[in-house]
């Protein structure tokens, strides 16, 4: 039996899921191939890692889904009423409760702005029915935060990512264009969920986001179609951007200094793997 | 401080999904512990220190797991578990192969002992990093590095890995110690199996 210290298994840990000082690990590969049995135990940790990025695919039930964001749901409404605009509006409402005896006049006028209010709440509701669709710079000033934690690796074999948004899988550019996915954040801009995918060759940073829900379409800038799919660039917080429809969702690409090509061809690329 | 919006947590219901299948061992339990879980940190606004509330609700599943088997524990057992009638995916996505990789993987995590499966659950299955999960669970970021090298050396084995007759890595310390816990924690342990030889030779491609 060999004996693995504390300190050499905690670095094969983070040597695995690639944590590790990359100069502590380059010295730390060499010592491997040095030595058989600490190959094998840090063989072991690969295929541990490989194992569970196989089962990253696993989903709660549809049922399970739609309860929980009825419950999200109705908590935001919640949260929206016993904000502080919310607590005036209360007060508001019992002030005027109180002024029951106030002149004709003024009633009316409170009926009247209380109907236009609705008409303009239930218009607002009709016009985006999924929630208001986020500005694409909000979009990227919410990438810019930054990783959130560490990518998963993608499952062996496969040309996308364990992380997807509603099903839409994030691209493995790895192999094919040497950006590899190095952090991952989940959050929500301007009311809208998303989860944000970050990619680097070494030098540059990239960030994919995936908005959940209904899929919108952003202005400005320009378009340019390929492969019957329209994708359109502009300028965002100070990073030129890509949008793009893929699986019925937004997908915004973005980097400082990033070149269209760049963007078009990850993103025209991930659109074409996607459909094999 | 950041206050949560309810409806951006819905973007974790899968992650945490999986850690409370992996924590639990059963995909049934994993739903109600998912549940239990949004209903808690939905009971009332929270306030949390960094953006990003994945940290947040895996402390909270971990509460609601550790909650659950205290009381269940204090409960008599039931002869035939409700577990092994094994349930087909409900969501009607299911791969009958993958899905049974997945829940050999996933029996395989539940049977480590406790501090080694909380430890690979919020990095490996979570997603967390070695800091916060350290934060998390209340230990030294080498004493988390540690457990996952304990935990994923017992996975890979469990799963029929490369060095399975090997009879693992013999260490100090923290193993030993778990070594009590793993017994007690475990429900049927299974090792090398079909199912898992297949997740590995799969892994290894």
């Amino acid at each position: 039996m060999s004996e693995i210290s504390d300190s050499l298994a905690a670095e094969l840990a983070a040597l695995a899921d690639g944590t590790l000082d990359p100069r502590r690990g380059a010295k730390l590969r060499r010592e491997l191939e040095r030595s058989p049995e600490r190959n094998a135990a840090f063989e072991d940790q690969r295929v541990a890692l490989a194992s569970i990025a196989l089962a990253s695919e696993a989903s709660a039930s549809d049922s399970l889904h739609e309860a929980i964001a009825g419950s999200a749901a109705a908590a935001s409404r919640r949260q929206t009423l016993s904000a502080p605009g919310g607590e005036q509006t209360r007060q508001a409402r019992s002030r005027d409760d109180s002024r029951a005896k106030a002149p004709r006049r003024s009633r009316l006028t409170a009926v009247v702005a209380s109907v236009a209010a609705l008409a303009l709440l239930a218009a607002f509701v009709l016009i985006h029915p999924s929630g208001a669709s986020p500005s694409i710079a909000g979009i990227v000033s919410f990438a810019q935060k930054g990783p959130a934690r560490p990518a998963q690796m993608q499952p062996p074999g496969s040309d996308r990512l364990a992380a997807s948004v509603e099903g839409v899988r994030f691209p493995y550019w790895a192999k094919r264009f040497g950006w590899f996915a190095n952090g991952e954040r989940s959050g929500s801009a301007e009311k809208r969920t998303l989860t944000v995918v970050y990619y680097t060759d070494g030098n540059r940073q990239l960030s994919y986001a995936i908005v959940a829900g209904a899929a919108f379409s952003p202005s400005g800038g320009h378009s340019v179609s390929q492969g019957g799919v329209s994708y359109r660039l502009l300028d965002a917080e100070g990073e030129r951007t890509i949008v793009w429809r893929r699986g019925g969702h937004t997908c915004v690409l973005s980097g400082h200094g990033a070149a269209d090509a760049t963007l078009l061809a990850l993103a025209s690329w991930t659109v074409a793997a996607a459909k094999q | 401080m950041h206050e949560i919006d309810p409806e951006a947590l819905t973007a974790h219901i899968d992650r945490l999904f999986r850690a409370a299948w992996a924590l639990c061992g059963s995909r049934q339990e994993a739903e109600d512990l998912v549940q239990e879980t949004f209903l808690r940190v939905l009971s009332k606004p929270r306030r949390i220190r960094h953006q990003d509330a994945l940290p947040y609700l895996l402390a909270s599943l971990r509460n609601t797991f550790l909650d659950d088997r205290r009381r269940a524990a204090r409960r008599p057992r039931a002869t035939g578990e409700l577990d092994e009638l094994q349930l087909a995916d409900p969501s009607g996505r299911d791969d009958p192969v993958a899905s049974l990789q997945t829940r050999e993987l996933f029996d395989a995590i539940a049977a480590l002992p406790l501090d080694f499966r909380l430890a690979l659950v919020a990095v490996d299955v979570a997603g967390l990093s070695h800091r916060e999960a350290a934060a998390l669970l209340r230990a030294r970021e080498a004493t988390i590095a540690t457990r996952l090298f304990r935990a994923r050396t017992r996975l890979s084995h469990a799963l029929g890995g490369p060095d399975a007759n090997r009879g693992g890595e013999r260490a100090s310390g923290e193993r030993n110690a778990s070594d009590a816990s793993a017994s007690a924690d475990r429900p049927q342990g299974r090792e090398g199996s079909d199912a898992g030889e297949r997740l590995i030779e799969e892994g290894r491609r």
